[in-house]
């Protein structure tokens, strides 16, 4: 995927269409690509999950959602999950919502002299990741001025922790590194760099190959680390992802990685497969990216899933509590919607 | 040759030995002239606590050094061990006359007593200890003692108290000390018994004093070699510009590979940069090409100031020594000096008829930020010595890749690549795959394709792989093929196999009948992030495919041509191909892990790698004679995999073992 001015510009106009034209009530924005894919049981199963993000008691009083263990991920998360479907801070029945948690986001920066993580937490750089990911994708359609400056010293750390390998591990320090931190910092870092924020060529670059270091030569799947582990789905998923995202789509390494998902035996797509949500966020994404065949013969299956997990009250369970297991299970059912900038081709 | 890195090499030498020696005449230069008494522990030097111990040990050459470290930091709790040493009169006489001078840095004028009293001891060391340890009592203190010790039979205690009044009269010494210094026998004078120790003291004296006319002789003295070191020793520390003209003049003696030189040095050190600089300075402008020579070595090893640059640039061209140009090389290079105002000078030493000179130019140049180098150092590459070829490479390694000629490298590099020298072989190929781009294949076979067509393996594979890093890809088979190995095949897998390679032994339908349409139901097994899977083997449906080899080592990658996971699993590959005329040639196979290989229907290799656990397990069968028929030839293998990497690699050579390039069939 690459992100582009002419697709910022797209989904602001969107935006701009989806807040003039509609009620507030069905303030969905209109979908000029990819609305065929989503059936009816989808687009309500999404709606029923963003309700019940938005329901009274479910986001914190300081604009997060989720526990204390890491609010700065499902804060993220929550946020993403209704600008996916093209809902915009500051307008409309999740217009405050989504204000309040650009607001947390920003708090939390300002108060930790740019981390966004949470402190002394071995996540912390995940949410630090997810939350650049997030505001980058805000920005623009946010009219918080503090985005801006959140996004500069966030993305700053990130860049002085990137270590001799090009990679990342827990702390934002460059000691060591391991792929899912990574691909996370490296998702973030495209995607603010995508909406403007300075970030070096060869901070990408590094980091790019050290993902390619980390697919295993035999099976074409993706390692914990260079030298050690196995290859499994999750980290593939999420090595393939990055790579796309970074523009090496056509790479060897990448063609290998969506091999090696596409015949991952069937359990990925099974209900209590380990780190379902982790996974399956990044592949569903991965195959989106990869083409329409790929796509097509993999979203039926993921969402028959999702839809299966959703509770009675619209929520999904997850492995860190529901507004996490909500927020993705959003994210990967709401793919084909493309107003996220992360989402479009 | 004189390599370079062993030139300038011989600098560190530890002045540790001296330092009793020195301790013996140059007191207060040890001390830290701000260093108060340490009667609080905490406050303590770190190792006052072995010092401590130390001090009292039967090893009169330790205590002496911990006497000395003990009373350069005015430890407080020495005083009771040292004072045992001093007043013990069974001890070694020079030991005690050490503990003396401690207890005197130590406590100043509370040790006046036994200062004064041992002015009068029988033995010559002590006495001589004594007239040391005057310098630290109040000046109104032993002043008599002094006069009767500056009269004493022994001359080393006379030489030691006439330091001790230089430093206590200065403005009216100069009398004493001319009538003393002036009648020292310079020949011959070390030789007699404390002859460097009295020398010490001399130069010691004089440079207190430090007028023209003691300078003077201080010049004269260090002119002589036994001197030297004593009069270094002996001004060590004086705090006067003066002195550093006769240091200088000492240094310039000697070669740096002498220990002397690093005590020579040191002593310099001392004195304020200013004060250095400037002399350096007008020693470079006398012109005189071993002051020169003193001053760079001076300034590449102790004092890299900018300034002293141009003054050394400008000293370098006019001289013609081949040592003192190089010591200015070696001076100008480093990155304070900013090399790169001496670019002109760097070029113009690359012609240098002294291959060191060349040497040094060339990594001088490497220093430089401005300029093309792979422009400059051009000549250098065809250079007769191979030493400045390989500078010259190396230097090109570490440069900016943009500044290569572009699709030119090959005939820059010809000569380097063309040597008979295997260091500069091989780092030319490093330099060519660094640099080389697809317009610079083409001439690097053109010039290299008999290397790939070598019986020397290594010389065949150090080709292909630099190669390798740059050529185009639809190109890459062309090298494959020159080495002979076999570069187009087709590829089938993969079949079950298992930790055992019960897989490889199985026979399946391809050992039977080969037909490239047909499509096979083939069980494979996944392991599940390192857990193999429970629910027994999958199946899915394999066919045959097109592969050429990718790599210019000639190994075929078969897991990038077959659906994954490539565990635990059995592929197949045919290769058809023509040859001309029926002929029998050489096969060579290897591979990873196991290859069974069938040519025209016969087995003619088998073989399986021992099982190493997530490693690999190369195994090859060489040498092996095979007759082939003229017209169409098929080779098919067999290869399996438990885990990690998996590849194959076939080569064909006629008998007298020279590649044989075959027809691949369309």
């Amino acid at each position: 995927m690459i992100y582009s001015q002419c697709h910022r510009t797209m989904l602001l106009l969107v935006s701009f269409i989806a807040l003039s034209s509609l009620t507030a009530d069905a303030q969905e924005a209109v979908q000029r690509v990819g609305v065929a894919r989503l059936s009816p049981e989808v687009r309500a199963s999404i709606s029923r999950g963003l309700e019940y993000l938005a329901k009274p008691g479910v986001q914190n009083e300081d604009g997060s959602w989720g526990s204390n263990s890491n609010p700065t991920a499902e804060t993220s998360l929550g946020l993403m999950a209704f600008m996916l479907k093209g809902y915009v801070p500051g307008r409309g029945a999740y217009g405050r919502k989504m204000d309040n948690a650009i607001v947390y986001l920003i708090n939390k920066g300002q108060s930790q002299r740019g981390f966004l993580g949470t402190t002394n937490n071995h996540a912390g750089m995940y949410e630090h990741g997810l939350a650049i990911l997030a505001l980058s994708e805000a920005w623009g359609q946010s009219k918080n001025p503090n985005i801006r400056n959140t996004l500069r010293r966030a993305v700053d750390i990130t860049l002085r922790a990137q270590n001799k390998e090009g990679g990342w591990r827990y702390n934002p320090e460059p000691r060591d590194a391991d792929l899912s931190m990574t691909v996370m910092q490296l998702v973030g870092l495209n995607s603010a760099k995508e909406s403007g924020i300075a970030v070096p060529d060869a901070t990408m670059q590094k980091a790019t190959e050290y993902v390619l270091k980390c697919q295993d030569p035999t099976s074409g799947g993706f390692k914990y680390m260079p030298n050690s582990g196995e290859p499994g789905f999750a980290r593939t998923a999420a090595g393939v992802m990055s790579l796309i995202m970074c523009g090496h789509r056509d790479h060897k390494a990448t063609q290998r990685g969506l091999a090696f998902l596409q015949a991952y035996p069937d359990q990925k797509f099974e209900k209590n497969y380990p780190r379902f949500h982790y996974s399956h966020y990044y592949a569903i994404q991965a195959m989106y990216q990869s083409g329409e065949d790929d796509f097509q013969a993999w979203y039926p299956r993921i969402s028959a899933t999702i839809l299966s997990k959703q509770s009675n009250d619209g929520s999904w369970q997850g492995a860190h509590g529901q507004a996490y297991g909500t927020s993705l299970s959003i994210l990967i059912l709401g793919v084909p919607y493309r107003y996220l900038p992360i989402y479009q081709r | 040759m004189l390599r370079i890195a062993n030139y300038f090499a011989a600098f560190a030498v530890s002045i540790s030995c001296a330092t009793n020696v020195i301790a013996q005449l140059n007191p207060r230069t040890q001390l830290n002239p701000n260093s108060q008494l340490n009667s609080n522990r905490q406050s303590n030097p770190p190792a006052t606590e072995r010092m401590l111990l130390q001090v009292r040990e039967g090893d009169w050459i330790l205590q002496a050094a911990a006497l000395e470290y003990l009373s350069s930091h005015r430890v407080a709790a020495a005083i009771e061990p040292i004072q045992v040493i001093v007043k013990d009169e069974n001890i070694l006489p020079w030991l005690r006359g050490r503990a003396l001078v401690a207890l005197a840095r130590i406590q100043r004028n509370d040790a006046r007593d036994q200062v004064l009293a041992f002015a009068k001891h029988e033995d010559t060391a002590v006495r001589a200890a004594a007239a040391e340890s005057i310098e630290y009592l109040d000046q109104l203190e032993g002043v008599e003692e002094l006069t009767s010790l500056l009269e004493d039979s022994e001359k080393v205690v006379r030489f030691r108290a006439l330091t001790t009044y230089a430093q206590r009269r200065r403005a009216i010494a100069w009398e004493t000390v001319d009538s003393m210094t002036g009648s020292i026998d310079l020949t011959g004078a070390t030789s007699e018994p404390n002859g460097g120790l009295i020398i010490q003291a001399a130069a010691r004296a004089l440079g207190r004093v430090g007028n023209e006319t003691a300078v003077t002789r201080l010049q004269t003295m260090v002119a002589n070699d036994e001197m030297l070191m004593p009069v270094v020793r002996g001004i060590q520390g004086i705090p006067d510009a003066k002195l550093i003209e006769v240091l200088l003049q000492g240094l310039k003696r000697l070669d740096p590979e002498d220990d002397r030189f690093a005590t020579c040095l040191n002593a310099l050190q001392k004195h304020e940069q200013a004060h250095l600089l400037a002399a350096l300075k007008e020693n470079l402008g006398s012109g005189r090409t071993d002051m020169v020579r003193t001053v760079a070595l001076i300034t590449s090893q102790m004092t890299p100031a900018p300034e002293l640059g141009e003054p050394l640039g400008i000293a370098a061209s006019q001289t013609d020594d081949v040592a003192t140009i190089k010591a200015v090389l070696v001076a100008l290079g480093p990155v304070p000096i900013k090399p790169d105002q001496h670019h002109e000078l760097f070029t113009g030493y690359l012609q240098h008829a002294d291959e060191d000179v060349r040497i040094l130019s060339i990594r001088c140049l490497a220093h430089c930020k401005n300029g093309n180098l792979f422009s400059e150092l051009k000549p250098r590459i065809d250079d007769e010595s191979p030493f400045v070829v390989e500078a010259a490479l190396g230097a090109l390694l570490r440069t900016k890749v943009d500044d290569a000629p572009q699709g030119e490298i090959v005939n820059y590099l010809k000569p380097a690549l063309m040597s008979d020298d295997p260091s500069v072989q091989s780092l030319a190929y490093e330099l060519l795959a660094q640099v080389g781009t697809a317009e610079d294949f083409a001439p690097a076979m053109n010039l290299l394709s008999e290397r790939l067509r070598s019986s020397d393996e290594n010389i065949r594979n150090a080709t292909a792989v630099a190669l390798g890093k740059f050529a185009p890809e639809d190109r890459i088979g062309e090298v494959v093929r020159s080495q002979g190995y076999l570069a187009r095949w087709m590829v089938l897998g993969t079949f079950l196999n298992d930790k055992e390679n019960t897989g490889f032994k199985r026979v399946y339908p391809p050992e039977t009948k080969i037909d490239f349409a047909a499509k096979y139901t083939a069980k494979y097994i996944w392991v599940l992030d390192g857990q193999v899977r429970d629910k027994g083997d999958l199946e899915r449906e394999i066919g045959w495919s097109e592969a050429e080899v990718e790599q210019t080592d000639g190994k075929l990658i078969i897991p990038t041509l077959v659906p994954p996971p490539a565990a635990f699993a059995v592929a197949y590959l045919v290769s058809d191909f023509q040859v001309d005329s029926e002929q029998e040639v050489i096969l060579n196979v290897d591979g990873d892990d196991a290859f069974r290989v069938w040519v025209n229907d016969q087995k003619v290799a088998d073989q399986v790698a021992p099982y190493k656990h997530r490693s690999e397990c190369v195994v090859a069968q060489k040498g092996i004679k095979i007759k082939l028929r003229q017209g169409a030839n098929r080779v098919l293998v067999k290869s399996a995999n438990i885990d990690h990497h998996w590849w194959l690699r076939l080569r064909l050579t006629n008998v007298a073992g020279e590649p044989l390039e075959v027809t691949h069939a369309d």
